[in-house]
């Protein structure tokens, strides 16, 4: 139950959050035209480019998600931090070299600098936008949750807040992906996810005799002292042997002392509800979660079709990252290919140190907060664990650190997110239909935000995992046999991203919008595995058919993506032309802030950065 | 590689060489007054900054020399170099991948078949934690290192060919 102690450390973390993002944003935004477009490239390194990769690409699915889902799914959770990983071992074997050398700054780009198509271009934008609001979503429900876990505000009180820090950095101009921002991003999320995790984990270790029992017994989690749950939404409570409960609550409010029966199989619980359970009473378990901890150790143990379900996860996560709208933007500011497979290199490690500790967090949240398990609210885990096994002060410090790290993450990547999604909206998408990007900008989030507000969702990994499987399905073919295959045509292009973007997006939608219809799980909430193949399939095959469309430059391109820097073939000649064109009109995030902070003339010149 | 490339195209083939390897060496320079410049920088002198790099115009004429004249598609020796290369880097991709992928896909394959080694305890750790939870970062970063290596090699082999 929320505390006063807790309310405070909570705004306060989000204040300096906030604060932070705002200072550094303005600060920066003075400093920026020298220090981060002319030199930037020349003076720091990939290092600083992976931290800032890192940093922009660890949302609220990593920083929650991974716990919330290892406390429920077990080991078949673990297939999430893995694909995350994956994805950037993909961009780095197709893509990350040759899509620097070909200059394009975003996906959009891509296609028109490859392609040669500004209908294709139009496509992807579309593209682009669906992918930034499904990625938009688990952010902004994350940092609802995360609120309402720890003080009890409403849901919409966090969404709110982040939206707030957002649109005033973008409003003022502060709003960039600064490479040294961002790499800090990195570095605060780290910290704020590491250094509780181990001082829990050692705390863990001085007792894990205790678990050593409950760890392979066939049984549910069992409380440690007698609780009180009250589900957030309404659930379906799995129970192994009758569990006999004393409601103290009815859904309504009114106080009462019923007793009731858990029996074996699915028991509703309507939300509202708080249920009393005594000390060592065995957990109920929502219906979706693994019930008993032997299970929960094994593998294939979590959903319907697992072994289905992992495949097609695994194809989501490892082809999708490379198709999300904020990631590319970033390794522009490598100087050439072969840093910018450096980068992606340093980037692997990275990421496997941050999801170590998110796996570590969600074991431990499995023992010492079972009862996230019959209330459903597993994302909180990670904000709740301080709390559940220290007391005092240091569960009060390492409770603000791990919300700081939490807002970071979602602050972090809704501007990164919004600012992409509004440029796209103002200049492609429907142009003429904004005032300015600033109404473009609000579009950009209340679109996400209501839907926030209007449906409840899938935990935070699973929903990242719905704009994973779309980009994997639209933008991944695209950049494949782009770079690799020189029979590619616009038309080709166009048809496998409507076809498979578009089947993928109509499959999540249910998924996304909280009504999956039973036994279509492994289907509609993951459809990568058919999907991914079935765009490859048709960007080759209408590409085929429309062999007298395949761009007359294709061989140059190709070579020039592929040259070794040293040739010195690469260059932003072709983009050039892009970016006086959509100069103007301040297509890319840098512009966009950059246009704000009135500093907009200094850069209309694309050239200079290469 | 190829060096098959031969007949009627050998004196355009020896002449772009000539040109390419013109262009590396003067690349070469300007990197190494680049490099002068940004020490000059850091000795606390004033920078000069360069809005447009003096390098893109003669690698303008690199590209426009493998180019044939009517300036689309390639000369058919360029076609061949273009060919070579983007075949070397695609099966190295290619071959890493397939290995990813199988040591990925067949992690689950594996405790599928053999249900009893999901609970093999490794230094008092379950099997399929280590595996997934530990050892499949190291890997992927080893696979990121050798990928690394092999293409740099790669590309080094191409500059040294079209060089010589």
């Amino acid at each position: 139950m929320p505390d006063k102690n807790d309310l405070y450390a909570t705004v306060l973390a989000v204040l300096a959050i906030a604060l932070w993002t705002t200072f550094t944003g303005r600060y920066t935004a003075k400093r920026r035209p020298t220090s981060d477009f002319l030199l930037a490239s020349r003076t720091m390194g990939s290092r600083w480019n992976a931290a800032a990769v890192s940093g922009e690409y660890l949302s609220a699915a990593s920083f929650l998600g991974i716990a919330g889902l290892v406390c429920k799914g077990g080991l078949d959770a673990l297939w999430y931090p893995v694909g995350f990983t994956a994805g950037y071992l993909t961009l780095l074997l197709f893509v990350a070299a040759p899509l620097r050398r070909s200059g394009a700054y975003t996906l959009p780009d891509f296609a028109e600098v490859r392609l040669g198509s500004v209908g294709l271009r139009q496509v992807c934008s579309i593209f682009l936008v669906i992918i930034g609001w499904l990625y938009l979503i688990p952010q902004l429900r994350g940092a609802g949750l995360a609120l309402h876990a720890v003080t009890a505000a409403p849901e919409w009180v966090g969404a709110a807040v982040v939206m707030v820090i957002v649109t005033v950095n973008v409003y003022a101009g502060w709003a960039h992906s600064i490479t040294t921002v961002q790499a800090l991003q990195y570095w605060i999320k780290l910290t704020a996810l590491a250094v509780p995790v181990c001082i829990l984990f050692l705390y863990y270790a001085g007792q894990h005799q205790r678990f050593e029992h409950a760890l392979t017994a066939s049984a549910p989690p069992s409380f440690a002292q007698a609780t009180d749950v009250t589900p957030d939404h309404d659930v379906l409570l799995q129970v192994t042997e009758p569990i006999r409960v004393t409601v103290i609550r009815t859904p309504d409010g009114h106080p009462t002392n019923a007793t009731m029966l858990l029996t074996p199989g699915e028991n509703p619980v309507r939300k509202g509800t708080t249920l009393h359970f005594d000390a060592g009473s065995r957990v109920p378990v929502i219906s979706g979660a693994v019930v008993n901890n032997d299970t929960w150790l094994h593998p294939l143990s979590y959903g319907r079709h697992p072994l289905l379900a992992t495949y097609s996860l695994i194809v989501a996560l490892t082809l999708g990252t490379m198709g999300l709208p904020q990631i590319l933007g970033r390794y522009y500011t490598d100087p050439d290919g072969r840093a910018a497979r450096q980068t992606t290199q340093l980037v692997l490690i990275q990421l496997g140190v941050f999801y170590l500790f998110a796996v570590v967090s969600g074991w431990l949240a499995r023992f010492y907060l079972p009862r996230l398990l019959a209330d459903g609210n597993t994302d909180a885990a990670l904000l709740l664990l301080p709390r559940a096994m220290l007391g005092g002060w240091p569960a009060l410090v390492l409770g603000a650190l791990v919300m700081a790290g939490a807002f970071a993450a979602f602050v972090s990547v809704a501007t990164g997110l919004v600012v992409s999604i509004a440029g796209v909206l103002y200049t492609d998408v429907l142009p003429g239909w904004f005032q300015g990007i600033r109404a473009a900008t609000m579009t950009a989030w209340s679109v996400p935000l209501a839907f926030v507000l209007a449906v409840s969702s899938l935990d935070l990994a699973q929903s990242v995992g719905l704009a994973f499987a779309v980009a994997a399905s639209s933008f991944c073919p695209l950049l494949v046999l782009g770079i690799w295959w020189r029979g590619l045509t616009d038309v080709g292009a166009a048809a496998g991203i409507l076809v498979g973007g578009g089947v993928a997006f109509a499959a999540v939608l249910p998924a996304a919008a909280g009504v999956l219809p039973p036994g279509w799980q492994a289907l509609l909430a993951q459809p990568a595995v058919f999907t991914v193949p079935l765009a490859f399939l048709v960007m080759v095959l209408v590409s085929r058919q429309t062999k007298d469309r395949v761009p007359p430059d294709a061989s140059p391109m190709l070579l020039r993506l592929h040259a070794p820097d040293q040739l010195g073939l690469a260059q932003d000649r072709k983009l050039d032309h892009v970016r006086v064109r959509v100069g103007t009109l301040a297509v890319t995030s840098f512009q966009m802030g950059r246009t704000f902070a009135g500093t907009f003339s200094r850069m209309g010149r694309g050239r200079h950065r290469r | 590689m190829s060096t098959d490339a031969g007949g009627p195209d050998a004196k355009l083939e020896q002449k772009i060489r000539a040109e390419c390897e013109k262009a590396a060496r003067q690349t070469l320079q300007a990197e190494n007054a680049a490099t002068q410049d940004s020490d000059r920088a850091k000795s606390g002198q004033r920078e000069r900054i360069v809005l447009a790099e003096r390098r893109s115009r003669r690698v303008v004429r690199t590209l426009t020399e493998l180019q044939d004249q009517t300036n689309v598609g390639l000369t058919s020796v360029g076609e061949t170099l273009a060919r070579e290369l983007l075949w070397v880097q695609l099966w190295l991709s290619i071959r890493l991948m397939l290995l990813t992928v199988t040591v990925l896909a067949g992690i689950p394959l594996l405790f599928l078949l053999a249900p009893s080694l999901g609970s093999t305890t490794i230094v008092g750790l379950r099997l399929p934690w280590v595996l997934l939870g530990l050892s499949v970062y190291p890997f992927f970063s080893a696979v990121a290192w050798f990928y690394n290596c092999s293409a740099d090699r790669i590309e080094r082999a191409f500059v040294a060919w079209v060089q010589n």
